[in-house]
């Protein structure tokens, strides 16, 4: 019993978004109350090492990518981030989906279904991103057979410079 | 750098298209670590089959990424404005993307001159896996 109720706790503590979801929206429900509602800010190190191991997993060819140098001479303060890099950023969590999972959607059948990006300055390697979520949409179609979340996040630089804003829709697959 | 002059562009115009390799598990892994996606339903075979799926199945993000390529090999990557897109269906491993665009509108605000470009990626069967649409910024008429 000790046991039970010390593994209980541990659980709430880790996973407090899962337990939640589970317990109130197991049913399937969804929870509309958390659509307007911000999340804690992410700040992430654009790390270089990593951008060249994007480049390198997308096949890029353009060395502003890889190379520092040309980078520079192009007038970037370092190697420069791909246009759809601030989801990699946003994914830099222990638990991605921790969003959608309180929001009461199965993570393991979740599809991606659009991304959208605005853009405003460059996100560069060095750089520090502070990412902001917020849950937009929260809907069903087909009387709940397909399960929708919105979200829109706005990243800014360690100048406080917005860079980029970017939304993206998810489904739950029966 | 941004060589394009927008009255050298008239809509109905395609880009350059893009033909990216066959997708292997192999590009899978990589892409798994390097966009901190690490849904295992993109690497583990036997996860994938176990939550339905037939297989694994590729990352949205890395056609998104391919298209994004498209983009910033026409125009620098800071002249785009807008870029969405959505994925119309599943892409496999053995599969070969093709990304294309075509200019759907021009307009001149203000002297900032853009571009409106309709997207859209398919299979080596043709079939449709990505639609979508970007705006980009380009020279004023020279």
């Amino acid at each position: 019993m000790g046991l039970f109720v010390l593994g209980w706790r541990l659980y709430w503590c880790v996973d407090i978004d899962t337990l939640r979801a589970e317990k109130k929206y197991g049913n399937g429900m969804l929870d509309k109350t958390l659509i307007g509602k911000s999340f804690p800010a992410l700040v992430v190190d654009v790390d270089k090492w990593q951008l060249k191991f994007f480049a390198k997993a997308v096949g890029e060819e353009n060395p502003i990518y890889f190379d520092e140098e040309a980078a520079i001479a192009e007038g970037y303060r370092s190697i420069l981030a791909p246009p759809t890099y601030g989801v990699t950023l946003g994914c830099a969590v222990p638990d991605p989906f921790a969003r959608a999972k309180a929001v009461g959607l199965d993570a393991s059948k979740i599809l991606h279904t659009a991304q959208s990006f605005e853009y405003f300055e460059p996100i560069c390697g060095g750089d520090k991103i502070t990412l902001v979520a917020t849950i937009t949409k929260v809907f069903e179609k087909r009387k709940g057979a397909f399960k929708f979340m919105v979200e829109e996040t706005v990243a800014t630089n360690q100048l406080d410079q917005l860079t980029t804003r970017f939304r993206q829709t998810v489904v739950e697959r029966t | 750098m941004n060589d394009i002059f927008f009255d050298q562009i008239a809509i109905g115009d395609q880009l350059p298209s893009l033909t990216k390799p066959p997708i292997t598990r192999t590009t899978l892994a990589y892409f798994c670590g390097a966009s901190n996606d690490h849904n295992p339903v993109h690497v583990d075979s036997d996860f994938a089959r176990a939550s339905g799926a037939d297989d694994v199945f590729v990352h949205g993000m890395l056609n998104m990424a391919y298209m994004g390529q498209l983009l910033t090999g026409w125009v620098s990557p800071r002249a785009i404005i807008s870029f969405g897109v959505k994925f119309a269906a599943i892409v496999y491993v053995g599969d070969t993307i093709t990304c294309q665009g075509e200019v759907v509108d021009k307009a001149d605000s203000e002297g900032v001159y853009t571009l409106k470009l309709k997207l859209s990626a398919v299979d080596q069967n043709g079939e449709l896996k990505l639609s979508g649409d970007a705006v980009v910024k380009v020279s004023a008429p020279a």
